[in-house]
This record gives C-alpha cells, structure tokens and sequence, in this order.
C-alpha cells in the first residue's frame, strides 16, 4: 500500500477544490460590492456638488443679466 | 433657475429578514417582473434606475442587503451615505411572517446606528397571500406613529400590487427634502 495518509479520495478532492473556489469568488464578490458602494457613494456626492455649481451658475448669469441692463 | 438641469441621485437601502421579497419588490418596480423561485442574496446587490418623477430626473441607487445574519457585518459597510431605507417584512400568517414583523425595530435601529435620521418607509410584502379584510393594522400604526416613519404600504412583488405607490412615496419625500435644502 502506497497510499497517503490522510488519504483523500478523487471526489472527495474535487468537492474540497469546490469548497475553495466557492469561498474565493465569495471573496471577490464582497471587494466587487464594496468597491461597487464605494462608487455610489462618490457619484451621489459629486452629483450633490454639480446640482449646487449649477444653482449657483444660474443665480450669477441672472446677476450678469441684471447688471448688463 | 429654469435653465439648470438638475439630476437627482438618491442611495435608498431595503432592508428586512431573508425572504420577504426585498430584492422581488426591487425587480417588481425596475423592471416589471417577478420570478417564482427563491433565490437568497448572497451579500448585497445594487439596482439602478433611472426615472422621471414630477419632471424631475432621479438616479436611484438601491441597495439590497442580504438579511441573514451571516452578512451583518458586511452590511454595515453599506448603510453609509443612504439618504432612505425601505424595510420590508412579509404578511404571511406563518412563523416567517411573525417573526419579520417582530424584527422591524431591529432593522431600524441598525439604520439609525449607521445612518442617523434618514426617512424610514416600512412595505408590507406578500399581500397576494392574505385576505386583506381580516388584516389588524393596528400594530403597524403604532410602530409607525412611534419611529416617526413615513407610513406603511402594502405591496405584493408577485402581482405588482402597491409596489410603484410605495417606492414613489419615499422618492417624492426625497426629492421634497433635497429641494427644500437648496
């Protein structure tokens, strides 16, 4: 007998291989959704931004406006 | 102002236990479907929609976060920056009914632990599977007159039934609130 011990049988290596690669994309699905947070995030706060350039770009054309007449 | 063009982008976060059909209601208002099978949330998965809502462009942003309690910690992560929740629980007169009600003060709290006072809608889901005429709202009221919730909707992510009603309500308080602010 030249078997290794613990000896692990074909299917019981491939179920293991399995397992790994299950908690592995499990992994990188979490970082994928974090980063994905982290984006929605930033987006949201860049667009709050550009609505109050754009508010304020408008009030000061009026202004120009005003001033030109 | 008239001639800014405005977009509107709100994170909105629903929250609930596993399987009252957050993420069926989520795909019920985006994209008009339903699907039979149960397929659990492994973490979290985020929706975009993009909709006109009184003239006015809105970007939504939501994030459907796995209720089982494996991913708690992960969905602290995700709570930051929401400008809205939605918890869910489901009408069903069995133990997962029961126990989703109970758990709604729970779901609130973490909220307001991540996200301070931010609106807070709670839907009613599965209302396909019950008589309506015998439902005690009682209860529901009481929770809502007590956090100061927006309201409570009855909703069925299988029929459609409530479900645009209840997602336009907490992105029309939203969209009062943001203008309001500017």
């Amino acid at each position: 007998m030249t078997e290794e011990w613990p000896y692990v049988s074909n299917k019981d290596q491939y179920v293991m291989n399995l397992e790994k690669d299950l908690k592995k994309i499990k992994s990188q699905l979490y970082q994928t959704l974090i980063n994905a947070n982290k984006t929605v995030n930033q987006n949201q706060k860049l667009q709050d931004q550009l609505n109050q350039c754009q508010i304020e770009n408008a009030k000061l054309k009026l202004q120009i406006e005003d001033l030109i007449k | 102002m008239n001639d800014t063009n405005i977009q509107y982008v709100f994170k909105i976060t629903v929250i609930g236990d596993s399987a009252v059909g957050k993420t069926s209601l989520i795909k019920q208002y985006t994209q008009a479907s339903f699907e039979n099978d149960y397929i659990s949330t492994i973490g979290a998965q985020f929706s975009i929609y993009n909709e006109k809502i009184d003239g006015d462009n809105c970007k939504l942003f939501f994030w459907d976060l796995a209720g089982q309690k494996e991913f708690n910690l992960l969905r602290s992560q995700f709570y930051r920056e929401s400008k809205a929740a939605i918890i869910v629980y489901s009408l069903e007169e069995n133990n997962l009914g029961i126990e989703s009600f109970k758990h709604l003060s729970e779901w609130y709290k973490e909220i307001k632990n991540h996200c301070g006072e931010i609106p807070v809608i709670i839907f009613a889901n599965k209302v396909d599977l019950i008589d309506e005429d015998n439902l005690d709202d009682s209860e529901i009221q009481n929770l809502i007159k007590k956090n100061n919730f927006i309201g409570v909707y009855r909703t069925s992510a299988k029929t459609g039934k409530g479900v645009t009603d209840a997602f336009q309500k907490i992105i029309k308080v939203l969209l009062t609130q943001y203008k309001n602010k500017i």
